[in-house]
């Protein structure tokens, strides 16, 4: 079903004509030379974000060859959405996120999906969730933050069908049996060191007899990885003891050129602690169930073959940003800057998260405003 | 300061953060095309480019005001533009996509460091199980310590790294384990007291004992290397320097030629600078392990400060995170280990039992669980082509 979906898709977009005429303000799309306009300025007043070339037979003639798209890497996400969700505002659905986590950035890139009513009243409260949500939540904050990545995500009852899954596998993990299926491992049972015994893998030894034969001496002055606070100074303890609690992701974010909607488009390539590439039901761990597999799927990544990441659906996209557009025009002005001033200290030296990031890339849309 | 080798009371033990690895899955991705179309059965190293940037932290925004700062630690990546892209390219054809310093790297302005490696992978899990990954790791070991003591282009051999990896394509499982040997120095090099500092603080703070103090120091250090770095991205050469701290100005001059531009410099005055990929208040990172040992070996430094580079530097609150510091290797208490002998003399690099040319390092990275073991990437959900079409939409 998705296949065929993703076969139609391409051919749609194969079949667009490439849009010659600024219809930003109009209709909130834009042409691929404002893209790189727009990419370009991004770049340049963010370093995290860089231009791409992708993969050479994947050239979308229409963009430079090198500049095909924008990506930052090493966005980190604190946490998960169910650690925030169980902590969210009542009425407000899926607004409680992660601090700065993906959820934010996919709200802020696509919350016109059926929530026009929302909007009436969220439009710019959209754009701020995730510090609106952070300070409401800070009371709170002390007994949220303790719950390790490893406990199974609280608002699992929401869950959708691909959660459920990392749940089952995360629950797997934990009681260290790794029977839960094709998407065995999950993301705390992690990988590396549980005898991988997956699937019809006969390797018994897994990863550790892998690793077989490997010795080292125990070493001082090498840092102790985090759990072990055997660092000589106080710094160092605090450090590891902030690490205990929290299981950063980082994501990888990339911005393409969307032919068909006109519009730029959202992706995430996520991985977990440890660095190694997270699976599509871990990245939807990030990401609000309101948009999860709706709003958000996994799409084959244009500029690499045969890779497949997660995206943000780009439909509404141009609807949203025309309503920006207009709200911007209502003397919203101000809002705005307050925003351009958050999206600047994220850009300069990242440390708002992957929200942050999505600022940038709405101030990059904004820009052309 | 005034007393090179302080007592070891006022010191305490230098540690080193890790560095860990980050591999996205265009690299295996690119790694599995390689295989496929060249590589076939061949079992050879190829080599491997990858890069760290400096560390980060991230206030965690949930804490509002009093947020706590959460450590980022920079990793190496490897990037697929890297593959194959190595000096010695092993066999014609091989490379994949792009000369990596020319192409993504140069096209961002982060800090970054390039580094060269190599790349084992196995065809099966049973030869990357068997493989004799001590010898690997030692061979290496002993290579790098060759080439710190002769190498022309000694940088190269600080920061170099190998990866074993075993490709499952068919279940699209990259099993992957990477080592970035460091050497270990004997004895070990010490922090003298009060430890790491703030570079900012220390240059123009009140600056207690640097006497006079300008703040146009701390940019011209930035201004200078700056340009040591833009000159030299794409090569490890960039993630080094030694710096002529003046009370105005900086110099900053190629670790290689450490004997000349350090002429006439007192010891006590002498700077060093790494970028940094930790993000751990007053634990460098690894990199400057090796750093150390080079400039030991090889220029016989049994003291020196350090600078700690982890701010970018676009940013206006240039050396904001940079952290100094005054390192040493204290006089040795009696013999208590081996050292590398080379020719009449010994190295301050600790020696194995059996062999006394062989040096003893540490490096093997060290899974989520701290343990030595193999990393998966299960890129299944990623690239099957029959998995994805699973994906509900």
């Amino acid at each position: 079903m998705n296949a065929i979906q993703t076969h139609f898709w391409a051919v749609r977009d194969y079949l667009a004509p490439v849009l010659r005429e600024s219809k930003f303000k109009e209709h909130g799309r834009i042409t691929p030379e404002e893209f790189v306009a727009a990419g370009d300025f991004l770049s340049y007043k963010f370093p995290t974000w860089s231009w791409s070339a992708g993969e050479p037979s994947k050239t979308r003639e229409f963009l430079p060859k090198d500049k095909q798209y924008l990506i930052s890497r090493g966005v980190p996400c604190l946490r998960r959405v169910s650690q925030i969700e169980s902590a969210a505002l009542g009425g407000k659905k899926g607004k409680g996120r992660a601090g700065g986590g993906v959820a934010g950035d996919e709200k802020m890139l696509s919350f016109a999906e059926g929530q026009d009513g929302v909007e009436g009243t969220g439009g710019e409260e959209d754009w701020l969730a995730t510090h609106l949500d952070d300070q409401q939540q800070l009371e709170e904050v002390g007994e949220i933050a303790d719950i390790p990545d490893n406990d199974p995500p609280a608002g699992a009852a929401s869950l959708t069908p691909g959660e459920e899954d990392a749940l089952a596998s995360q629950v797997a993990g934990t009681s260290l049996s790794t029977a839960a299926g094709e998407d065995g491992d999950g993301d705390d049972a992690e990988v590396g060191d549980i005898p991988d015994m997956d699937d019809e893998d006969d390797d018994e030894d897994g990863l550790g007899g892998m690793g077989a034969g490997v010795v080292e001496h125990d070493d001082p002055a090498t840092l102790a990885p985090p759990p072990s606070t055997a660092a000589a100074n106080a710094s160092t303890e605090s450090a590891s003891s902030s690490n205990n609690l929290l299981s950063v992701r980082t994501y990888d974010c990339l911005i393409t050129y969307d032919k068909y909607y006109q519009t730029p488009r959202m992706w995430l390539i996520g991985y977990d602690e440890s660095g190694s590439p997270l699976k599509p039901s871990e990245i939807f761990e990030d990401i609000s169930s309101d948009y999860a597999q709706k709003t958000v799927t996994i799409e084959p990544f244009p500029h690499k073959s045969g890779l497949s990441t997660a995206s943000v659906h780009p439909c509404k996209h141009a609807s949203v940003m025309k309503k920006v557009i207009e709200r911007m025009d209502q003397g919203v002005i101000e809002e705005q800057k307050r925003l351009r001033a958050g999206g600047g200290s994220s850009g300069g030296t990242p440390d708002e998260g992957v929200a942050g990031g999505a600022a940038v890339a709405d101030k990059k849309k904004k820009k052309k405003w | 300061m005034s007393s090179p080798l302080p007592s070891s009371s006022s010191s305490t033990l230098l540690q080193f953060n890790p560095l860990p690895t980050t591999i996205s899955p265009s690299f295996w991705h690119a790694l599995t095309s390689l295989k496929l179309n060249h590589l076939r059965l061949s079992e050879d190293a190829i080599p491997v480019m990858g890069s760290y940037t400096v560390g980060r932290v991230v206030k965690d925004r949930r804490g509002g005001e009093k947020g706590r700062i959460v450590e980022l630690g920079g990793s190496l990546s490897l990037l697929e533009e890297g593959l194959g892209g190595g000096a010695e390219a092993p066999a014609e054809g091989i490379s994949v996509g792009a000369h990596f310093p020319t192409s993504s790297a140069s096209s961002s302005s982060r800090l970054s460091v390039t580094v060269r490696g190599m790349l084992r992978n196995y065809n099966t899990a049973p030869q990357f199980t068997s493989a004799d990954k001590n010898e690997i790791f030692s061979d290496l070991a002993q290579e790098i310590l060759n080439d710190l003591l002769t190498s022309p282009d000694p940088l190269d051999a600080v920061t170099r790294f190998t990866v074993l990896a075993f490709a499952d394509l068919k279940k699209y499982k990259y099993y992957h384990w990477a080592a970035l040997p460091a050497l270990i120095a004997q004895p070990n090099w010490q922090t003298s007291s009060p430890g790491w500092k703030s570079l900012q603080e220390e240059w123009t703070g009140k600056g207690e004992e640097e006497g006079e103090v300008s703040p146009r120091r701390m940019q011209s250090l930035a201004e200078a290397f700056k340009e040591h770095w833009q000159r030299y991205r794409g090569e490890s050469e960039a993630g080094f320097c030694l710096v002529k701290v003046g009370s105005e100005a900086c110099q900053v001059g190629m670790v290689r030629d450490f004997q000349t531009f350090f002429a006439g410099v007192p010891n006590e005055e002498r700077v060093v600078l790494f970028i940094d990929p930790s993000a751990t208040p007053s634990v460098p990172g690894w990199p400057l392990r090796n750093f150390l040992a080079l400039l030991s070996v090889r220029f016989q430094v049994r003291q020196i400060r350090v600078i700690c580079w982890r701010d970018e530097l676009d940013d206006n609150a240039v050396g904001e995170r940079s952290i100094i510091g005054n390192v040493f290797l204290p006089a040795e208490e009696g013999q208590s280990g081996s050292r590398v002998v080379k020719g009449d003399g010994s190295l301050p690099i600790a020696a194995t039992q059996s062999d006394s040319a062989r040096p003893v390092a540490i490096g093997w990275e060290r899974n989520t669980q701290g343990k030595l073991a193999p990393k998966v990437a299960d890129l299944g959900p990623l690239m099957d082509p029959r998995r994805l079409a699973d994906q509900a939409v």
